[in-house]
């Protein structure tokens, strides 16, 4: 089964560890933080294949976006909550500098009320996968995105082209 | 005046060179080394301006510039010893011993011929300019990938001032009077940005910052040493692994272990 990735904060997400304070069924409430869109937005996500082979050219098109090399933090969760949690998804053209990834396989999760933003967040506590890919390995991701022409270069952000030229993150 | 004053026999050792280059990097010290007819001549600066050496530890090092700084900044005269025969942490342990010994100016007179004696002008502006900052920062949202007002003008305060800011910086940091999301970006931005006369300090800091109580001070840390990517902190990332208590941040500090042996 396919999946939706969702860029997170993955500090919000500490549920290994999580409060001592937080009660039994209960999230955090900054967790809601990563499923919240911004006024006249709707919650961006990206669908990834099952194998999952687009993946990376997905995190590269994210990574590339930014105006800095650095972390990205994501939740990957299976297509099938969407449906269980009556929430409704349009796909929509992306913003990101990889035209086919744009087009392809962004949606958004639209009309999406307050207590629906907390059974998603409260779902994707529980069940998502949240990973961290660091500089040193978005860094890799990107260089190959333009390399094969998935990203289109003169769209990057000239402080990420300059990260780009470094040697490694250490030498930023 | 805010005046620190540190005597030594007049022998040159990498230590007190240390010491004394920070005076020298406030730019408003006056300077002087009394000879024993009670003259003061101008000690050339490339004798304060050689590499540390490869003994101190970072830890030594940084405890060394914070204690320094903290007595420069509470505006009180310390009287030490013989400063050239310490090491470094035997200097520490004096700073700690002598910190809050008030000595009146007029003792001053009492010095030995052959000491050195420094004066350092207060670095309130820019103290001030650096809290003004991180309270600042406390309104600011922090967005991966995207350069905030904070993290610019932390980032230039560092190029221009060099360990003098970074001295406050870490007083905030350490001491945990910095909100901890505001510290955390400013690990994360000291740990990426490529100032190499600052190098040692900055890993000092974020590997420091790795035993705050905080769990996102901790993290910005360890974001901040993969963004450094420099093994000499693999076996103090391997210590803060061992006694890390949170999970997650135990995957985190595996994997940024993990890249820089890979990279090295």
């Amino acid at each position: 089964m396919p999946f939706y990735l969702r860029t997170v904060n993955k500090n919000r997400w500490y549920r290994q560890s999580p409060p001592s304070w937080l009660p039994e069924n209960e999230i955090p409430a900054q967790s809601l933080a990563d499923v919240v869109p911004k006024p006249e937005e709707n919650l961006s996500l990206w669908r990834i294949e099952d194998d999952p082979s687009n993946l990376n050219r997905v995190v590269a098109a994210i990574a590339s976006n930014r105006r800095n090399l650095d972390k990205l933090d994501y939740a990957l969760f299976p297509i099938a909550i969407i449906d269980q949690l009556g929430l409704t998804v349009a796909q929509s053209p992306g913003k990101t500098p990889d035209n086919v990834a744009n087009s392809t396989w962004h949606w958004e999760i639209i009309e999406l009320t307050a207590s629906k933003a907390v059974l998603l967040a409260r779902e994707l506590y529980l069940s998502a996968e949240i990973t961290r890919k660091w500089p040193l390995d978005v860094l890799p991701l990107i260089r190959e995105g333009i390399r094969l022409n998935h990203l289109t270069r003169t769209k990057l952000h000239a402080d990420l082209l300059a990260d780009l030229n470094q040697e490694h993150p250490g030498a930023l | 005046m805010t005046k620190g004053r540190l005597s030594s026999s007049g022998e040159e050792n990498a230590l007190s060179s240390t010491l004394l280059s920070i005076a020298i990097k406030s730019k408003n010290v006056e300077f002087a080394k009394s000879s024993s007819a009670g003259e003061s001549a101008a000690i050339p600066f490339k004798h304060f301006r050689e590499p540390l050496p490869a003994s101190l530890r970072d830890y030594e090092i940084g405890e060394l510039l914070l204690a320094v700084s903290s007595i420069t900044s509470e505006g009180n005269w310390l009287w030490l010893g013989n400063v050239s025969k310490f090491s470094a942490h035997e200097l520490l342990e004096q700073l700690k011993a002598h910190f809050g010994y008030l000595p009146s100016e007029e003792t001053t007179q009492d010095r030995p011929a052959s000491s050195t004696a420094i004066t350092l002008e207060p670095r309130r502006d820019l103290t001030g300019k650096i809290e003004n900052l991180f309270s600042f920062g406390r309104n600011e949202i922090f967005e991966d990938g995207t350069e905030s007002y904070f993290s610019r003008e932390l980032v230039a305060l560092v190029r221009k001032h060099g360990e003098i800011a970074l001295l406050d910086i870490a007083r905030l940091i350490t001491s945990e009077k910095a909100d901890a999301c505001v510290a955390a970006e400013a690990l994360k931005w000291l740990g990426r940005t490529h100032h190499p006369e600052t190098h040692s300090f900055r890993r000092w800091l974020l590997l420091r910052a790795l035993t705050s109580s905080s769990v996102l001070v901790r993290e910005g840390a360890v974001l901040g040493l993969a963004f450094m990517n420099d093994p000499a902190t693999i076996s103090p990332l391997q210590q803060a692994l061992e006694r890390e208590q949170t999970p997650e941040l135990r995957d985190d500090l595996s994997q940024v272990l993990r890249q820089i042996h890979n990279v090295h």
